[in-house]
């Protein structure tokens, strides 16, 4: 009998420690079991590390811009991004890169189902073709900065003469997205 | 001594089971009364949230995200909610030398709430037996304490919890005051 008390006791606790494995992604826990004088708490610690080259950095990006008509000759430059280190210095070894993304995209403000397509051109392209447009949905490196130098490249908007004459009239807009990354480097 | 109380006891048994037979075939009825005595103290489990990681930089981080429970509730008066509360020291400490800290303001409800006030993360209502548990408590760490911080080291910060059960019905979304 006691043999069988025994083996349903380690059967519990086996199930009781099942269920505490159930639990998993939660801490400690406490079972209060006298309210007026059971004052115990509990503790979750947060953990932060600050690396040892604490390198922070912002990006500036250019303001809203408006193309013109005219096809090419109406296209305007997006401006330049700008990267600043404000914390820690660059290595050798590493590069800050700004890039962009554009869906080629303007939508009609007062009806979103009215779009007509802008493209950016690279300046270092021939802006003139519209098969030199950079893709859309592609990063581009807008910028780069090392430790020594900075490098920065603004890209013209335009929207091809035949979509301009054939598009609705009204105020159209859409959105380039920057970001800017850490680059490790093998030089 | 045994076996007259044996006898007794048979005896008493016999006779209620008598009173079954003369009822039976006859138009007679009663009311049975069914009782419960329970007894015990209220009791309850905290959990609480496990211990956790912020990246460096991030600016707002939820440190409950709904872990917070209060389980396994008994004998819970009615109309009476359990709380659980959490406090926090609005430093993170560096592990090698507690002089060196990063402070950081803890958001909950839309509003600051000040190191070493407590804020309800988790409750048990007994008039509905239901469990909340609300998330969104972030630690905000300004761009500014990130860069000022002492760089190459890991730092913590405790944030405690406990819970007690008070006699009314509280929800920290009308500012701690009675729900009803």
């Amino acid at each position: 009998m006691k043999k069988r008390i025994s083996l349903l006791l380690a059967l519990a606790l086996l199930l009781s420690l099942g269920s505490a494995a159930l639990a998993e992604g939660t801490g400690d826990s406490h079972t209060y079991t006298d309210p007026v004088n059971d004052h115990t708490s509990l503790e979750q610690t947060i953990t932060t590390t600050i690396p040892d080259n604490k390198l922070t950095w912002y990006l500036e990006i250019p303001s809203d811009i408006t193309i013109n008509q005219g096809g090419y000759n109406g296209r305007v430059s997006l401006g330049n991004v700008k990267i600043t280190v404000d914390s820690g210095e660059l290595s050798d070894k590493q590069k800050i890169e700004a890039a962009l993304t554009y869906d080629g995209v303007l939508t009609d403000t007062d009806n979103t189902d009215i779009k007509i397509n802008y493209l950016l051109s690279d300046k270092n392209a021939e802006p003139e073709y519209e098969e030199t447009a950079m893709e859309t949905g592609k990063a581009y490196v807008v910028g780069t900065k090392t430790k020594t130098a900075e490098t920065y490249n603004a890209p013209d908007a335009w929207v091809i003469e035949d979509t301009w004459d054939a598009a609705e009239s009204g105020d159209y807009a859409g959105t380039v997205v920057y970001s800017s990354k850490l680059v490790e480097t093998d030089a | 001594m045994k076996k007259l109380l044996s006898f007794l006891l048979a005896l008493a048994l016999l006779s209620g089971l008598s009173v079954i037979a003369f009822a039976d075939g006859e138009s007679t009825g009663g009311n049975q009364t069914v009782n419960a005595h329970i007894t015990g103290d209220p009791s309850w489990v905290l959990v609480i949230p496990a211990d956790q990681t912020i990246e460096f930089m991030a600016e707002e981080t939820d440190i409950v995200h709904h872990d917070c429970s209060i389980d396994n509730p008994k004998h819970i008066p009615a109309d009476c909610t359990i709380n659980a509360s959490l406090t926090h020291t609005g430093n993170f400490t560096l592990k090698t030398d507690e002089s060196k800290t990063i402070p950081f303001t803890l958001n909950a409800f839309d509003a600051d709430v000040a190191a070493g006030t407590p804020v309800i993360v988790s409750q048990y209502w007994s008039d509905t037996r239901v469990n909340h548990c609300y998330a969104e408590f972030n630690i905000v760490i300004s761009r500014d304490s990130w860069k000022s911080a002492e760089q190459g080291g890991t730092y913590t910060t405790p944030v405690t919890y406990t819970s007690e059960l008070v006699d009314h019905i509280v929800d920290p979304a009308d500012g701690g005051t009675d729900r009803s």
